[in-house]
């Protein structure tokens, strides 16, 4: 019998605490003076069939004394509730501003500081060249020995890493900064749309195929074909999800590109934290940001524009493609520097390298300059939500010194019911 | 506790049959099983879980009690608890027959079953 009982204090461990101490004792008894009968019946399934049944009957009975529990509680919480307004208030309010503000700030400092691009397929794939921190360009020499890594890339440089290095399955190209354009919609008045340019890869690279049309491929960085890649969010502000939206020109002061494809819903690009409306092919910057060509550079002045990211080639380490696309830089660094810089200075001219780090964040002109202050604040609500506990807690503790408060009543029964069957 | 029996109705079968086990004389929960079986001819089994469970409510809900010692003064075991039907307990059980009345009757007048 000793077994018996173990086993039956096993399946009672199904029911609430309460119930169990209660009567556990009681169901035990009944349910051996049943197996006492059982195994003297002779019938040598009977006990075997009344483990059965007391097995089901835990399983069924029990979730039900569970819900009991819950209701129980649920209903002394809203008679204490319904008895002390004010300190209802003054908790609900408490715990929601304190939760609240925690919510908020965590889901900001999350979203800048760590979240994975959204829409991409599998981000912890992609790697940057440039520096994912930084935004905007720079024309002119780098300085490796102060300046450091390079932030961005030049249009022929990522040209070079693209054909020569071998090390990546694929690579792009972006346009660090977020661009406003004035455009005429199928000839309509001026209006502003944000873009940026991007190489022929940049949809294959992060994994992102078209919701309605279709998105640049490598083949657009080899023809002058203008088409434009409009985001999910501006398809539906701008043209109201209207599938025709395809064949739209956009006219530029100097150009007019025509849509070819949506990107999906969710899609915001290689940025963190901004939402471009459109894409256009990087090959059309001389006419799109007329001025300057980015696309050739003129010894000694480089532009440098550019992010770029990939996706290493299967068991190849960003060490190992750190150190080949650095070698196919120094040699495009050579063949652009070697005619115009004399022997002295070539070791200066040519102290420039890459760093890859990981891409699945993606860049963010923000996330480095707010990381401190955003960890301080989420750290600063965590402690604005401690304090509205203590002050909670202090304030649930004070009426249980009086005996007449429903805290006190609720402990009565409990204490009670669990000595009496101790 | 519930102030109305109509409240209460209609009952679960293993509440009704407690309630019936009871209504001659204070029992323990074995006791309540055995009789529920011998009256069914063992077609109704009460299981402990279902038993206490539907115990447990109706002690909530004021149709039975429980007794602090034993009535019965020959019974060796002093772990056994015992229960007894209320006065409520009993109207409830009253206004559930009542119930179970109407609607046989319902069921005679329109030929559903027969019978006197």
């Amino acid at each position: 019998m000793m077994r018996a009982r173990t086993a039956y204090n096993a399946l009672l461990r199904c029911y609430p605490a309460a119930f169990r101490h209660e009567y556990g004792n009681q169901m035990f008894l009944m349910f051996a003076e049943q197996l006492r009968e059982a195994r003297r019946s002779g019938r040598g399934l009977a006990p075997a069939a009344l483990w059965v049944r007391a097995t089901t009957d835990a399983f069924l009975v029990a979730p039900r004394e569970h819900l009991h529990v819950i209701f129980q509680d649920l209903r002394y919480a809203f008679r204490v509730m319904a008895a002390s307004r004010t300190f209802t208030a003054v908790a609900i309010l408490s715990l929601a501003f304190g939760i609240g503000a925690n919510t908020a700030i965590f889901s900001l400092w999350n979203g800048v500081l760590h979240a994975p691009l959204p829409g991409v397929q599998r981000p912890e794939q992609l790697v940057m060249l440039s520096d994912p921190d930084e935004t905007g360009m720079w024309t002119g020499r780098w300085d490796g020995r102060t300046d450091g890594p390079r932030a961005w890339l030049t249009y022929g440089e990522f040209q070079q890493l693209r054909d020569h290095a071998g090390a990546f399955s694929m690579l792009m190209a972006s346009q660090s900064s977020l661009i406003t354009w004035q455009v005429r919609i199928d000839g309509k008045a001026w209006e502003e749309v944000r873009g940026r340019l991007v190489s022929g890869g940049f949809f294959q690279v992060l994994g992102v195929n078209a919701a309605i049309g279709r998105v640049f491929t490598i083949a657009d960085d080899r023809i002058d074909a203008p088409g434009a890649v409009i985001s999910y969010t501006y398809w539906q502000r701008r043209f109201g999800g209207r599938t025709d939206v395809l064949g739209t020109t956009f006219t530029l002061p100097k150009t007019v590109v025509t849509v070819i494809g949506v990107a999906p819903a969710g899609f915001i690009g290689e940025t963190s934290g901004q939402q471009p409306d459109v894409w256009l092919p990087a090959r059309m910057q001389p006419s799109v940001l007329p001025g300057r060509d980015w696309l050739h550079d003129t010894p000694p002045d480089k532009a440098m524009w550019l992010h770029v990211f990939g996706r290493l080639k299967p068991g190849v380490t960003p060490a190992q493609a750190e150190t080949q696309a650095n070698a196919v830089f120094q040699a495009d660094l050579e063949s652009f520097y070697g005619a115009i810089v004399s022997p002295e200075r070539r070791r200066e001219f040519l102290d420039q390298h890459l760093r890859i780090s990981p891409g699945a964040r993606g860049a963010s002109p923000t996330r480095h300059r707010f990381s401190n202050s955003l960890t301080a604040l989420l750290a600063a609500v965590g402690v604005l939500l401690l304090i509205a506990c203590a002050n909670l807690a202090n304030l649930l503790s004070a009426p249980r010194a009086n005996p007449r408060s429903p805290c006190a009543c609720r402990l009565v029964p409990v204490v009670s019911g669990s000595s009496a069957n101790s | 506790m519930t102030d109305s029996p109509d409240s209460l109705l209609p009952l679960p079968t293993a509440v009704f049959h407690i309630l019936i086990a009871l209504a001659d004389r204070d029992r323990h929960g074995y006791s309540i099983m055995q009789d529920v079986a011998t009256r069914t001819g063992g077609k109704v089994q009460l299981s402990a879980g279902t038993l206490y469970s539907s115990i447990r409510r109706m002690l909530e809900q004021g149709l039975i009690e429980e007794l602090a010692e034993s009535p019965d003064p020959s019974s060796t075991d002093e772990r056994r608890r015992y229960y007894r039907l209320t006065r409520f307990g009993r109207r409830v059980a009253a206004a559930e027959v009542d119930r179970l009345n109407a609607l046989l009757h319902q069921a005679r007048a329109t030929g559903l079953v027969r019978g006197a």
